[in-house]
C-alpha cells in the first residue's frame, strides 16, 4: 500500500509537533511528537512498512506495538481524509 | 545508540477551522 498526502491538506510544525489542516473539511487536527514523525516519513516515502522500520531504529519501542500504533494512526489519517492510499491506481494511469 | 522514549502517537481532531 503507497500513501500520500491527500491534496488540499496543508500541514505546519510546531516544535516536535504539527497541526494539520483539510482545506477541503475545514477541519485541523493535532499531531504529538510521534504522530509528526510518522507523518513526515509517510509523507516522505508513502510506505508504512519504510516509515515503521525507521521509527523503530529512532525510538525505544517493541514491533508489535509500533506495527499497530501505526495501522491505527494510518486508518485514522485516512478516515479524516488527510491520507489517501494510491493501491488502486498504477503508475500509467497517470 | 540511545532511543527516544515512545508514546502511543494521537491525532487530536481540533474542530472547524471556522
Amino acid at each position: 500500500m503507497r500513501l500520500r498526502v491527500a491534496e488540499n491538506v496543508v500541514s505546519r510544525d510546531l516544535a516536535d509537533e504539527s497541526v494539520l489542516l483539510n482545506l477541503d473539511t475545514g477541519t485541523y487536527f493535532g499531531l504529538d511528537a510521534v504522530g509528526t514523525r510518522l507523518w513526515h516519513l509517510l509523507a516522505e516515502h508513502g510506505s508504512p512498512e519504510s516509515a515503521i522500520e525507521t521509527l523503530l531504529t529512532e525510538y525505544d519501542v517493541d514491533a508489535p506495538r509500533l506495527q499497530k500504533d501505526v495501522d491505527t494512526l494510518i486508518d485514522q489519517l485516512i478516515d479524516k481524509k488527510l491520507l489517501t492510499t494510491d493501491a488502486a491506481r498504477t503508475p500509467s494511469s497517470r | 545508540s540511545p532511543k527516544k522514549p515512545y508514546n502511543t502517537p494521537t491525532l487530536v481532531e481540533y474542530g472547524d477551522i471556522a
